[in-house]
């Protein structure tokens, strides 16, 4: 009731909030319509429906691609997801499907809010003013229109991320931790994009400078861990049981030959492997991508573990860093996988200092970049591919590197920040308090 | 009240849709190729020793294809006289008639001619109207056809292909086909092989690739585009100028767009 009353107040006051929600809506009918009629058989929620199926009637057949359209790629028990959606039939499944996708994105936005208003600095804005102006961002988001036109699943884990991120921050206890790492894992099991996110669980810390010393919270980093691998080890009863599983999973994600087909991926794997392609240039992709996913895991931890990030917020970074590693390492990355990272650059934008250099002129406009101008770069490849034979889309390769690189300065400038940052606050609770003073 | 009208006006929507899509007709394949349309295709590496040791001598014998008589450094020429979506032809292996899509064309055979002089042959590409009519476990001449109906995907994973094909034309229509070693006629190839053929957008073989183990190029063979510049300035020049331009739409949007 309270959700829905804050909306109505905001509606009657935000006028760009208005605007949002009628395009959001907009997005929502036109892709629908869209994929019922002339996008019927060219979505990637026929895929998921005929998984579903293929669950349901016959398991040992999930990886063979002659089902499909295009490649079923996510882990075995993710299919038992879809299994409902089969059973209602395409026209009915998708409708359910696509409504469910949309009280997600209404839920994507109440647990955003909330893990702004828990994370936001002091010297930020104490009205909720901007963070309901990032949020109208994200529902106005074009990658929000390309997700639902294909049926995609993105928005499913972005909530869980969000959820497990709120858990993790909010509350300390032990039992909370695990159910972070519950929901996260359940969204590696329905699709395995924030799976890079494991390692980043850990509560984790190397202060270098002054004690050379590494500190861990065993119980919680454990904790974490374990709800996070639980729901993925379900799957090993599958490949036991059906060996033909984990054939079929290891070929169609890491060393068939779909993965190195030329398409617009803008992940570093990718490029690497079109340069390869153009150039004639023997390759083993499978040695690709071991070398760049382990090079940016290395890097992404030592700027986790080194960074002096505050210890409760450190997750934020963590889970971030983790989904760039994924973004860039693997070798599909597509636009609409930025839908699970733009809300932690919302949240990142609201931790960092209000008037960080670094805030300012990274994360928000690497924001803006991935919401509103990556797509326009997607059909840029196609069209001068067809024409001038130049598969590199590296736009949304250049603003990862970049927001790896602004997390990692800001961590490791943080000390200096601090002072700056601590005094700032002291003016301002100063203020506050001659404020009420008067 | 408006919210009720609203979810009543969608429920309809949703309703119609329904039914509009109840009946789905199956899909009609066509050529994206026309009459008299000239497609040239070079071939920019072919190890003809390495061919001999995987298919035998007669690898590029007559009658073989994209392979007859091919060299480095060489062009080879298609005129398309006809097409047909649509014809019944007698197939002499089901003693019935079928229906085949159908490509007329005049070919020139590979050679470094600069000048194409007559064509070599007046030739029929065939391909099923229904892909389910290829046998069992078929195996594409060259591992990819020259030319292939819309929509691609679709009419490639309806036929019962051979377990190495991989289709993807998710981005760009993609063929990709791997071979074991002795896995085809004659205990051929001797090694295993990889082909990825793609497609540009009528259908027509754009780059065709041969690879042994970890992709090494045994053959490379793409679609001559009708170019202004030498191939020099084609594989140096131009993706720099790309490069160039890429990186200055990047910085325009990084510092023009988004600031305002």
């Amino acid at each position: 009731m309270r959700i829905k009353d804050r909306f109505l107040e905001i509606w009657a006051e935000n006028k760009l909030f208005r605007y949002a929600v009628i395009i959001h809506l907009g997005y929502f009918v036109v892709s629908l319509i869209c994929v019922l009629t002339i996008l019927r058989d060219q979505n990637d929620f026929i895929i998921y429906f005929n998984a579903g199926g293929i669950f349901y009637n016959d398991i040992n057949n999930l990886y063979d691609q002659k089902q499909y359209l295009w490649d079923y790629r996510y882990l075995p028990l993710s299919a038992m997801f879809f299994v409902p959606f089969y059973l209602l039939g395409f026209e009915l499944g998708f409708i359910i499907f696509h409504i469910l996708n949309l009280i997600i994105n209404i839920l994507i936005c109440v647990y955003l809010y909330k893990v702004c208003v828990l994370v936001r600095g002091v010297d930020h804005e104490q009205n909720d003013k901007r963070i309901i102006l990032y949020i109208c961002f994200y529902l106005m988001s074009v990658a929000q229109m390309f997700n639902y036109l294909l049926g995609q699943i993105n928005q499913i884990i972005t909530l869980s991320i969000l959820i497990a991120l709120y858990m993790f921050i909010k509350y300390n206890t032990l039992k909370r931790q695990f159910l972070g790492g519950l929901i996260l894992g359940i969204s590696i099991l329905i699709k395995p994009t924030a799976i890079s996110m494991i390692p980043f669980l850990l509560i984790i810390n190397l202060d270098f400078k002054r004690r050379k010393k590494l500190m861990i919270d065993f119980s919680i980093s454990i904790l974490r861990f374990l709800g996070a691998i639980l729901p993925l080890s379900l799957n090993l009863i599958l490949f036991f049981i059906y060996p033909k599983l984990w054939e079929g999973f290891v070929e169609t994600n890491f060393t068939g030959s779909n993965p190195v087909t030329l398409n617009f991926s803008f992940s570093i794997t990718k490029i690497i492997l079109n340069f390869c392609y153009v150039y004639n240039i023997p390759f083993n992709q499978l040695y690709v991508l071991i070398a760049v996913l382990s090079t940016l895991t290395v890097i992404g931890f030592i700027i986790f573990i080194m960074g002096k990030f505050d210890k409760q917020h450190s997750i934020i970074y963590g889970l971030t860093i983790g989904m760039i590693v994924l973004l860039l390492g693997y070798y599909d990355s597509w636009n609409h996988h930025l839908l699970s990272l733009t809300p932690l650059l919302i949240i990142i934008i609201f931790n960092m200092p209000r008037h960080s250099k670094i805030s300012d002129k990274i994360i928000q406009k690497s924001f803006f970049f991935f919401s509103f101008f990556d797509l326009a770069f997607m059909w840029f490849w196609f069209l001068q591919y067809m024409y001038f034979n130049f598969p590199y889309n590296f736009a949304s390769t250049i603003f990862l590197v970049l927001i790896l690189y602004g997390i990692s300065k800001q961590s490791f400038s943080h000390e200096q920040d601090d002072k700056k940052y601590h005094s700032k606050i002291k003016t301002i609770r100063e203020g506050d308090i001659k404020e009420q003073n008067i | 009240m408006r919210i009720t009208y609203f979810l009543i006006g969608l429920i309809f929507v949703l309703t119609f849709l329904i039914g509009f899509n109840a009946s789905v007709v199956a899909h009609e394949y066509e050529l994206g190729v026309d009459e008299d349309e000239k497609y040239i295709w070079k071939c920019n590496v072919c190890d003809e020793d390495k061919m001999k040791d995987l298919f035998g001598s007669g690898w590029n014998a007559n009658g073989t294809g994209l392979f007859e008589e091919l060299e480095q450094n060489t062009r080879m020429k298609w005129l398309i006289e006809d097409t047909d979506n649509d014809i019944e032809i007698y197939n002499s292996e089901t003693l019935e008639d079928e229906k085949f899509i159908q490509i007329i064309y005049k070919k020139w055979i590979w050679t470094k001619d600069d000048k194409w002089g007559d064509y070599d042959h007046e030739n029929e590409f065939n391909l099923y109207k229904n892909p389910k009519n290829y046998d069992d476990d078929y195996i594409f001449p060259n591992f990819a056809p020259i030319c292939l109906p819309f929509p691609i995907d679709d009419y490639l994973k309806n036929a019962d292909l051979y377990d190495g094909y991989s289709i993807d034309a998710r981005s760009i229509p993609t063929i990709s086909c791997e071979i074991e070693k002795n896995d085809m006629k004659g205990d051929y190839p001797t090694e295993y092989i990889k082909i990825q053929a793609v497609y540009n957008d009528k259908g027509v073989l754009k780059s065709y690739k041969l690879y042994i183990n970890d992709h090494r190029v045994i053959v490379d063979i793409s679609l001559e585009e009708e170019f202004l510049f030498s191939p020099i300035i084609w594989m140096v020049l131009i993706p720099a100028i790309f490069l160039i331009f890429y990186l200055g739409l990047i910085y325009v949007v990084y510092k023009k767009l988004i600031n305002n």
